[in-house]
């Protein structure tokens, strides 16, 4: 899929976000690491509440300005030129050149990151005006071309209209062209087809499957559908609690998944209890994970989905797991498993 | 799902619609479907197909235009709310966000539906309360606490006891698990199967996930645009889906495995907007075997078999 000799067009270390409170900080990511290649897709998956798009938002410097945050660890940007930038060090100011030119975002919700009041192609030229300098004319050119490319019909006549006038999967399919009009190297998509009907996002990822094939973009996939990241991510990463608790190639986690709570979730499955029915020919029960996710408040000595977990023994309780596994698939766990 | 006398609900020809003028909407146009007791039945579709329409007009929640409702034999369009309420207790709904009212102590709450219905009167009733605590998997001790203090599965439990608090035979299920995580999902879909098997529920259940459609449902629906597009068995539509909107839908689910094929793309574009839908069949304008015809005549629901009805005009040919 990719040079394995080339630089990650991504890399994160380490990396530690704690909301400063009153009653002291609330570590929401608790030092994660990973890495996205050139032209790869890595899922980040994970439950509400595991931190997957809080790790994102710090990707693009865009945690919640009334609130006080503490990063640590490093979040390193390689671009096209060689050169390495810790964004989360970054001055302000050279983190807008980067963000929307060479990093750009796809959110869930498009309604709540289009302006209302402005037409959908304005949106989009701004950005090719603001990073490349372009004129009106060119800029509205360029807009228009993104607009086709991201398969939306009569797009001279959409060009023209507000957000409100288009259906959901539209709306995705703008936030999609404006991500897209500076080609970045790395896209971040937050959840972007969840709240679209299956034909949609059917369409939805065919659409960037096929833009990153062309551009040879590097792609941070958040969602939590694991049908999704079976069929669209090379590489996928499993956030509990937040820490990455198991990461590999998208075969090694589906069929030789080591980690407990990672084998819960594929349990969980409707889906991947018929699969196993028509392979089989036997009826699997849908398994639950009881209990739910533990508060972030609470803090543990031992493994944070040891309250949960099925195998859970004493030493889960008192330490911490370390790394299990090889450098192209490990699990956070103290159990070395075999499936 | 033929249909008769002995089934628990009958619709025959329903209709809804909404505003007036130019914004009429027909949001569920000439359904006719049949459950027999003891029944799970899957409602399924796409946002702006009118399952959830379908379901509420059911239960007498919205009032319907065209056609009528038997349950247990006795009809329910246009019962007043007073005639309404013997058969409230009977036919129950679970929501999608269970809704519950944040300053009632959740122990209030099924109380309140039990004194609606005079039930479990006196020293019976709390016990009673904490009968239904443990029936959805939740600790009888929080029958104090208010509805923040619950987890959104554990939320929904409870709207699921509220439902359950009536004695319902028949409960519209809608959407239950749309706004819960994977593994939560999981243990209210094992708790739906424990509780049907326990107490013998008959379920409506509306959902746009086909996996757990398939594996809660005997039997589905599938609804486009206000439409039956095709009803069957469960075994059945799953394995020999004929309408084209029906194999579209199942050709679009992701299945989550990797060695299987990736979904595919089989019908282009959008849903037409439900204010002014297209002639002849709804769903010709997505539909890659559409033909002239099929924008004049509008499809019957004709029977295959006792078991499988679909509305389709070009379904000898394709």
């Amino acid at each position: 899929m990719y040079v394995m000799n080339s630089l990650p067009t991504l890399s994160v270390r380490n990396l530690q976000i704690s909301l400063l409170q009153k009653q002291g900080p609330l570590n929401l990511v608790r030092g994660i690491n990973f890495e996205v290649m050139p032209s790869e897709t890595l899922a980040l998956v994970g439950e509400s509440g595991s931190g997957k798009s809080l790790t994102a938002l710090s990707i693009m410097r865009l945690l919640a300005r009334n609130a006080h945050w503490d990063c640590q660890g490093e979040v390193l940007f390689n671009d096209s030129q060689g050169l390495a930038h810790n964004l989360l060090k970054l001055p302000e100011k050279n983190m807008r050149t980067l963000r929307g030119h060479r990093i750009a975002m796809i959110f869930q919700e498009p309604m709540t990151c289009l302006n209302p009041v402005i037409t959908v192609g304005q949106q989009i030229a701004e950005s090719v005006k603001l990073h490349f300098g372009l004129d009106q004319s060119t800029a509205h050119a360029r807009a228009l071309r993104a607009l086709e490319q991201v398969e939306i019909p009569a797009a001279h006549q959409r060009y023209h209209e507000y957000p409100h006038q288009l259906s959901g999967g539209m709306r995705q399919r703008v936030m999609i062209a404006m991500a897209m009009i500076c080609e970045p190297q790395l896209l971040i998509a937050d959840e972007p087809t969840t709240a679209l009907d299956v034909t949609i996002q059917a369409q939805i990822l065919n659409l960037m499957s096929r833009l990153q094939k062309d551009t040879g973009m590097s792609m941070l996939f958040i969602t939590h559908n694991l049908g999704v990241v079976a069929h669209h991510a090379q590489r996928v990463a499993v956030m509990y609690a937040g820490q990455i608790v198991e990461q590999g190639s998208v075969a090694d986690v589906f069929s030789r998944t080591q980690h407990p709570y990672t084998q819960g979730l594929l349990a969980c499955l409707p889906g991947r209890a018929r699969q196993q029915f028509k392979k089989t020919g036997q009826r699997v029960a849908l398994l639950d994970i009881p209990g739910q996710a533990p508060t972030m408040s609470s803090s543990s000595r031992g493994c944070s989905f040891a309250p949960r977990c099925h195998l859970c023994f004493d030493k889960c309780l008192q330490s911490l797991p370390d790394w299990r596994g090889h450098s192209k698939h490990y699990s956070l766990c103290h159990l070395e498993l075999s499936s | 799902m033929t249909s008769t006398s002995s089934s628990m609900l009958n619709v025959e020809a329903l209709s809804v619609e909404f505003g007036r003028g130019e914004q009429r909407v027909r949001a569920v146009a000439n359904v006719s479907l049949c459950i027999q007791a003891g029944q799970t039945v899957g409602l399924v579709g796409e946002s702006g197909s009118g399952k959830s329409t379908l379901g509420r007009a059911i239960i007498n929640l919205i009032p319907i235009h065209q056609g009528s409702i038997h349950f247990m034999g006795q009809a329910i369009q246009g019962l007043s709310s007073s005639d309404m309420r013997p058969l409230r207790r009977q036919m129950q709904m679970i929501f999608q966000d269970p809704s519950l009212n944040p300053r009632q102590r959740v122990g209030d709450m099924l109380n309140e539906v039990l004194d609606t219905h005079g039930l479990h009167k006196g020293l019976l009733r709390s016990q009673r309360v904490n009968e239904l605590f443990q029936l959805v998997g939740l600790n009888p001790e929080h029958r104090s606490r208010f509805p923040h203090e619950f987890s959104g599965g554990q939320k929904q439990r409870l709207g699921i006891a509220r439902a359950l608090a009536a004695e319902p035979q028949f409960i519209v299920a809608d959407e239950p698990l749309s706004a819960l995580d994977m593994s939560i999902q999981a243990q209210i879909v094992n708790l739906l199967i424990e509780l049907k098997s326990r107490l013998g529920l008959t379920i409506l259940f509306i959902s746009h996930d086909l996996d757990v459609v398939e594996y809660l449902c005997d039997h589905v629906v599938v609804m486009y645009l206000g439409r039956v597009m095709e009803m069957a068995s469960t075994e059945v539509l799953f394995s020999k889906p004929m309408h084209p909107y029906t194999k579209a839908l199942l050709a679009a689910a992701p299945i989550p495995d990797p060695s299987q094929p990736a979904p595919e793309v089989v019908i282009h574009g959008e849903p037409p907007s439900p204010l002014n839908p297209p002639s002849g069949c709804v769903f010709r304008t997505r539909c890659q075997h559409a033909t002239n015809e099929c924008a004049v005549q509008i499809p019957e629901l004709t029977q295959i078999d006792a078991q499988h009805s679909v509305a389709c005009n070009r379904l000898s040919e394709i």
